[in-house]
């Protein structure tokens, strides 16, 4: 009998704690419809992170990412001067001894309409401990700041819990990374918390050209 | 019923003609035949200038298969060739007709991205209403969480008592009881 625990932090800072038991899968999995169909207006919904990158998901992790200082919030969009180098990702909690691993991607390599790189790996940093940030991690591919050539690309942000402290290896490169197969080789089991920010050419989202677009 | 049948004795007659295109009984009556004899000629790859009538009928003429299948609404596009060699305008027009689909297809693709991103981007900002939400859901999940723990238990209960049952009733009904007999 498998108990799945909930944790909802609302906006007001407080975290309620629920648990499931799955005697009654149906009840659980009917649960999980109910949410999912109700969070159609979740960003990664209907940016179709979902779908392209992961599969339906409950968040149980409370995770936020800043660039110089500023929260990103979901969907939103930055320049690549924004971006430049790594932000602070914080992970909430209380439970220093959770560890979480962060990986960062961009389904929409080389271009949104031509993604034959998908995913391009830009950040990968594993043990992080719950209540720190990304700089206590063990950083195993650095941070690439990400530049997109052509179109509007999402760029998103994955987060992990680790049942123990495991050593991950960094692929050999950084195109065509795909973080269902990374999770399911890590045995890390389904995100716990994602989002993900727009991201084009600093003077406009590089238009049809059809070299970096990889367009025929 | 009649142009069908006259159709089908027009594509008969010329042995090397290639199959007639799927929207032939589209053609007007008056034309059969003449577009019949013109029809043939294009397919076959005329050379040299058309001759004036047929220029006209070109309009009405259908077009190949392909040109057909992927230009529904240009047919109009077919009479502004009339002087390059039957053969030559279908190819570039395809390709070049390809190359538009796959682009109009992208074109799609990307507007639906960029309706996503609208919707991803504006609708977190309503506030107020994020928090009503978020509230709503924390009560469903609470409410869930309580009838599920209910029904759990009723199951136990309800297992329990169908156990419990089965052992004294079934066991017990048919068996004979054995008083005592023996004298010690």
């Amino acid at each position: 009998m498998n108990t799945y625990k909930y944790k909802v932090s609302s906006p007001f800072n407080h975290t309620t704690e629920y648990q499931l038991h799955s005697a009654y899968s149906l009840q659980h999995s009917e649960l999980r419809n109910i949410v999912n169909s109700t969070m159609s207006r979740d960003p990664l919904v209907v940016g179709n992170v979902v779908g392209d990158v992961l599969d339906p998901f409950i968040r149980s992790a409370s995770m936020s990412v800043a660039y110089n200082n500023k929260e990103v919030t979901n969907g939103s969009e930055l320049k690549p001067s924004m971006v430049e180098n790594e932000p602070r990702v914080g992970i909430h909690g209380y439970n220093n001894t959770c560890l979480y691993t962060l990986v960062m991607i961009d389904p929409d390599a080389p271009s949104p309409s031509n993604p034959t790189k998908r995913e391009h790996l830009h950040w990968l940093v594993t043990d992080i401990p719950e209540t720190a940030n990304a700089s206590y991690g063990n950083e195993v591919v650095s941070y690439e700041s990400p530049n997109p050539m052509a179109g509007i690309h999402r760029v998103v942000f994955v987060l992990f819990r680790q049942s123990i402290q495991q050593t991950i290896y960094a692929p050999g490169w950084r195109q065509n990374f795909n973080t269902r197969d990374f999770s399911q080789f890590y045995s890390l089991g389904p995100p716990v918390a994602a989002m993900y920010f727009n991201c084009q050419r600093e003077n406009g989202c590089g238009g049809r050209r059809y070299i970096a677009s990889g367009w025929t | 019923m009649e142009e069908v049948w006259k159709d089908i004795a027009l594509s008969n007659l010329p042995h090397e003609l290639s199959p007639p295109p799927p929207s032939i009984d589209r053609r007007p009556n008056s034309d059969a035949s003449l577009s019949g004899l013109i029809l043939q000629d294009y397919l076959a790859g005329a050379f040299g200038e058309p001759p004036q009538p047929r220029h006209d009928s070109l309009e009405q003429l259908p077009l190949p298969p392909s040109l057909l299948s992927l230009r529904p609404d240009h047919s109009a596009s077919l009479p502004t060739q009339p002087n390059l060699t039957a053969e030559q305008p279908s190819a570039l027009a395809i390709a070049g007709w390809d190359r538009r689909q796959k682009r109009i297809i992208k074109n799609r693709e990307s507007a639906g991205r960029s309706r996503a991103r609208k919707q991803a981007s504006l609708r977190p900002l309503c506030f107020p209403k994020l928090i009503a939400y978020t509230n709503e859901l924390e009560m469903e999940i609470a409410q869930l969480a309580q009838e599920n723990a209910a029904l759990k238990k009723e199951q136990e209960e309800l297992k329990a008592a169908m156990a419990g049952q089965m052992v004294s009733q079934v066991p017990t009904k048919g068996k004979l009881k054995r008083g005592s007999s023996a004298p010690f």
